[in-house]
């Protein structure tokens, strides 16, 4: 029996591309290509070389991060949107929109194109939630765009974007909803992160039960520079909420919490039977590289409250959602990655005696 | 306070956009509601939809199957189950494949069945159709096509159609018109058929040969054109019987003297008749027209009619000829009537009636031979002759007639002896025949030759006159009986104008050939007669019967059976005269009794005898004690070899053929 095993997405990028990046000023420098196709074609060789099944490319190419890369440089934004602080004290920025109508500016199915030059292995395709890019739009309304005209254009371009990765020939298509956890932070009521449900769901309503067979949801507590925004909001308080969005799999950071089994009851009794659990095994943030042997316990340990037919490992976070993170290098990155595709396989070995 | 700030516009945002996405998901709602609501009627639409459907599968006599793309089941029909024997339980949710297993046991090649479901699997046409023949002898036709929705391929509707009895009927209808058709054209007269335009539809082999056109192309063609007729005798086009035969539903037939003009040109006589041709509501669906070459009926009939025509010329001049020697044997009679005692009239009127009788004999005998010839009944005797006794008995028979006309007759024959194999007199017949043509048919002095030479194995003898000659014209005809040249000497020189056509029989009896020349009226005739030579040596002449007994003629009773009394009479007064005692009877019984009584020592005993043939009359008599050692003589008419046997085994001793030549009479009497 075969338990799948995927990764979230992004990997540390090689320095020299952070600094010739940064040299520039503008991620999407021609001068620039080199450098990223060397980055691209290096990260998905060493992906398949630690014998991931799914593999991705690193989000090698996304600038500036995970949650931006789709709007970085629409004229009609500003960098000046709301600020997301992290544990460690930093802040992220998100973009404002300043007039309509919101389009994308990029769709991340063009990462795809450079990616299928190289991989052999199927490839997987990570694209920031309508939730997340949601608050872009001002306190103010823009004249003559109206929120509800901006939501209707944000669902359109996300299913775009979606669209777009599985007609390329996506594995899967990972939804990043870190601001999950984030939103009950802001609203512990949780009025927010229904709304936030609400709106993926508008989106993922648009697809049929079988394109939701590849389209997965991922949660986090927010990984950037070893630290995370909302680590402190329980799962407890997302779960039930979460399993209500109509998506196939959902992708958990589990490795970090420190009481996993509560988590993977929470887990258990609120999870569908048409949905696949891939739990976080190895945690990004930690330096310390998980052995196979700590993997497959884990796994092992989720496999008494996630039924095996729904179960599927990953990484908590990606190692370098945000492009000019180097608190991680590459080779933990592939080191914990070899880890975590090992020590699944060997709880493979046990389960399926 | 900058952060605080921030957090307020953030929660502001935040709370904004959840209520715009709150009435999104209200509105999203909404119209899940009404698409669900929608679907609901849309459903129950489909219900009703189904349902009409499910009855329309039901009422159609055909069975039908539903499938959809991946080869599942979808509906049937009852009519479906009960053609192919299906299990009805469970159908539905079976694979077409499932099905094959069944259905395709009911075909003598069951994989060639299935074969041909898979490739409209595989190529998927938008419609196919089969015609299906099961071992048991049902014949279904097979519909299928692709089912669309939204331009989608969303499975396929196969249809059957059972038309075992429309095969059936199919076949028969074939049969018959194969077998019609091969009776058309076998058939010996022509056939045409046309539809109610006119235009033909058939025509079989016999009308193809006459008419010049092959079906093929007489097909769809206007009658009109295939079958051109005129009127024989005005050349006008005549109109076809098939016009009206389509205007007034009657059966026509041609007028007569129609001739039918081929595609070539070719002119032939022809009867026919038209018909309408019915369906079976009784209305007219075409015409058929038969006809006929009368080609050689029409020559035949004008040839009889011309036959006749002869015949009737030919009998008057026969009673005409006859009539001829009965007068002055009627006006020997009244001579000698009135001779008294005058014996030199007495003598005259002899030699007159004689002559009188000689000629109506030979009259008589020559039609008897042309009959013969006619009937392949003449008999000749052949053998070896010279031709130069042949000539010279013919010469002195007719030499009596040439001086009286003051002809120069001049014979030219070879010094060597010519020997033939011939009847003598049958010969003699031929070329007295020619020569006394040539006296008859030249003006007085004239100059007749008769000369011979030998050409090979051939001898060549030419009769040459310069008489009234022979047109051009009845040249091919002269040696046809009947057949008279109709000049005023002709006319009055008599003849029953069949001496030629005897001639030319005998001589091609004997292995020759006769042929005529003349340069035209006037200018005089040369009869021409080959006869093959035989090299043998010529037998010596036969001696007259001379070596007979001479004997003193016995007195003899005699008994003359005739039923005709003047015949009997005279015959008894001739022999009366010589000394013998004679007796009559007019039939066979009385022959018989008279016999008895009379007991002669020899019998004249005709054959055609009323009451008891000759025949049977000599066996009754050759029956009887007394009848035994009777000398019976057969007189009849007959003469030919089958008629001396019959008269042998009767009993007769002799035959002898009428009229009684009493020479030979008192020969047998005397030999006796």
């Amino acid at each position: 029996m075969t338990i799948p095993t995927e990764p979230i997405g992004s990997i540390p990028r090689p320095l020299p591309l952070i600094e010739a990046v940064a040299a520039s000023g503008d991620g999407a420098d021609p001068k620039l290509e080199p450098l990223y196709d060397a980055a691209i074609r290096d990260t998905i060789e060493r992906f398949e070389a630690t014998g991931s099944p799914v593999i991705t490319d690193g989000e090698q190419r996304k600038y500036h991060n995970f949650w931006t890369y789709s709007v970085h440089g629409l004229p009609n934004t500003a960098p000046d949107g709301f600020k997301i602080p992290f544990a460690a004290g930093h802040t992220r920025r998100m973009h404002r929109l300043t007039g309509g109508p919101f389009r994308y500016k990029r769709y991340a199915d063009v990462y795809l194109d450079v990616a299928k030059r190289y991989a052999h292995a199927p490839m997987k395709q990570a694209i920031i939630s309508p939730s997340a890019l949601s608050l872009m739009y001002p306190e103010q309304e823009i004249p003559g765009y109206s929120r509800e005209q901006f939501i209707n254009d944000l669902l359109s371009e996300h299913e775009i974007e979606i669209r777009r990765c599985l007609e390329k020939g996506a594995h899967s298509v990972q939804i990043d909803f870190t601001e999950g956890r984030l939103a009950i932070k802001i609203d512990p009521a949780g009025k927010l992160l229904h709304s936030f449900i609400d709106l993926n769901n508008l989106a993922l309503s648009r697809f049929s039960a079988e394109e939701r067979k590849r389209i997965g949801v991922h949660t986090c507590p927010g990984g950037d520079r070893d630290s995370t925004h909302s680590a402190d909001v329980d799962y407890a308080e997302l779960l039930p909420g979460l399993f209500e969005l109509k998506a196939g799999n959902f992708y958990i950071a589990l490795a970090g919490e420190p009481d996993r089994v509560r988590v993977q009851k929470i887990i258990r009794d609120y999870m569908k039977p048409d949905q696949r659990i891939f739990i976080g095994v190895v945690a990004p943030i930690d330096p310390r590289i998980e052995t196979a042997e700590e993997i497959r316990d884990r796994i092992l340990e989720a496999a008494k409250y996630i039924p095996i037919e729904q179960l599927g490992t990953t990484d908590d976070c990606g190692f370098s959602p945000f492009s000019d993170d180097t608190s991680t290098s590459r080779d933990t990155a592939f080191a914990k990655i070899r880890a975590r595709v090992l020590g699944t396989a060997l709880a493979e070995k046990i389960i399926g005696r | 306070m900058a952060d605080d700030n921030e957090e307020k516009r953030l929660r502001s945002v935040l709370l904004q956009t959840a209520n715009t996405i709150l009435q999104a998901r209200q509105r999203a709602e909404e119209e899940l509601i009404q698409a669900k609501e929608a679907l609901e009627r849309k459903t129950g639409e489909l219900a009703h939809s189904l349902s009409m459907m499910r009855a329309t599968l039901e009422s159609t006599t055909d069975g039908i199957l539903v499938t959809d793309a991946g080869g599942n089941v979808m509906s049937v029909n009852q009519n479906l189950v009960d053609m192919w024997q299906l299990p009805r339980e469970n159908i539905e949710t079976m694979q077409h494949r499932q099905l094959l297993e069944i259905t395709g046991r009911q075909f003598k090649e069951p994989e060639k069945f299935c074969a041909r479901i898979e490739e409209i699997y595989a190529s998927s046409p938008p419609e196919t159709f089969d015609l299906l023949e099961l071992a048991d002898g049902r014949v279904f036709e097979r519909f299928t096509k692709i089912q669309f929705v939204e331009e989608r391929n969303v499975g396929r509707v196969w249809s059957f159609r059972d038309i075992t009895k429309r095969k059936r009927a199919e076949e028969e209808l074939r049969q018959q018109r194969e077998w019609f058709q091969v009776t058309l054209s076998s058939i010996g007269d022509a056939v045409i058929t046309t539809d109610t335009q006119g235009k033909v539809t058939f025509l079989n082999p016999v009308g193809e040969m006459m008419t010049g056109w092959n079906l093929a192309e007489a097909f769809g063609q206007p009658l009109e054109k295939v079958f051109t007729i005129i009127n024989e005798e005005t050349r006008e086009a005549a109109r076809n019987p098939v016009e009206k035969v389509l205007r007034e539903g009657t059966v026509v037939g041609l007028a007569n003297h129609t001739a039918l003009i081929s595609k070539d040109g070719m002119e032939t006589s022809i009867e026919d008749s038209a018909a309408p041709i019915r369906d079976a509501a009784g209305e007219i669906s075409g015409a058929v027209m038969v006809f006929h070459d009368v080609t050689e009926r029409r020559r035949a009939e004008r040839a009889m009619k011309e036959a006749d025509k002869r015949k009737d010329e030919f009998i008057a001049t026969l009673a005409h000829e006859l009539r001829n020697p009965l007068a002055p044997i009627r006006s020997g009679l009244e001579i000698l009537n009135l001779a008294g005692n005058d014996s030199v009239m007495a003598e005259t009127a002899r030699s007159m009636m004689d002559q009188a009788l000689n000629q109506m004999v030979r009259l008589v005998d020559d039609l008897l031979d042309a009959s013969r010839i006619t009937t392949g009944k003449l008999q000749l005797r052949k053998e070896r002759v010279e031709l130069a006794a042949v000539v010279q008995s013919v010469v002195d028979t007719s030499r009596q007639m040439i001086d009286e006309q003051g002809h120069k007759l001049t014979v030219n024959l070879p010094a060597a002896p010519i020997l033939l194999d011939a009847d003598p007199t049958r010969l003699a017949q031929v070329f007295s025949n020619l020569l006394n043509n040539a006296t008859k048919y030249s003006e007085a002095g004239g100059q007749i030759a008769l000369s011979a030479e030998t050409a090979g194995d051939q001898v060549i003898v030419r009769v040459t006159d310069k008489g009234i000659g022979i047109p051009a014209g009845h040249l091919g005809r002269i040696f046809e009986i009947f057949a008279q040249v109709d000049t005023a000497l002709e006319r009055s020189q008599g003849g029953l104008g069949i001496g030629l056509s005897l001639a030319k029989g005998v001589v091609e009896m004997h292995g020759g050939t006769v042929e005529a020349r003349s340069d035209g009226l006037g200018m005089g005739s040369e009869f021409i007669v080959r006869l093959p030579i035989t090299g043998a040596e010529r037998r010596p002449e036969a001696t007259p019967d001379g070596d007979s007994k001479a004997s003193a003629a016995a007195k003899r009773r005699i008994l003359i059976v005739d039923d005709n009394p003047l015949g009997s009479k005279s015959t008894a007064m001739v022999l009366r005269k010589v000394g013998h005692e004679v007796a009559t009877a007019r039939d066979g019984i009385e022959g018989m009794e008279n016999a008895q009584s009379f007991r002669p020592d020899v019998i004249l005993l005709d054959i055609a005898l009323p009451r008891l043939n000759g025949f049977d009359t000599a066996r009754r008599i050759r029956a009887q004690p007394w009848g035994k050692n009777i000398y019976l003589i057969a007189v009849t008419g007959y003469g030919q070899d089958e008629d001396r046997r019959r008269s042998r085994e009767a009993g007769f001793d002799y035959h002898m053929v009428k009229p009684v030549d009493f020479s030979e009479l008192k020969k047998v009497l005397s030999d006796r």
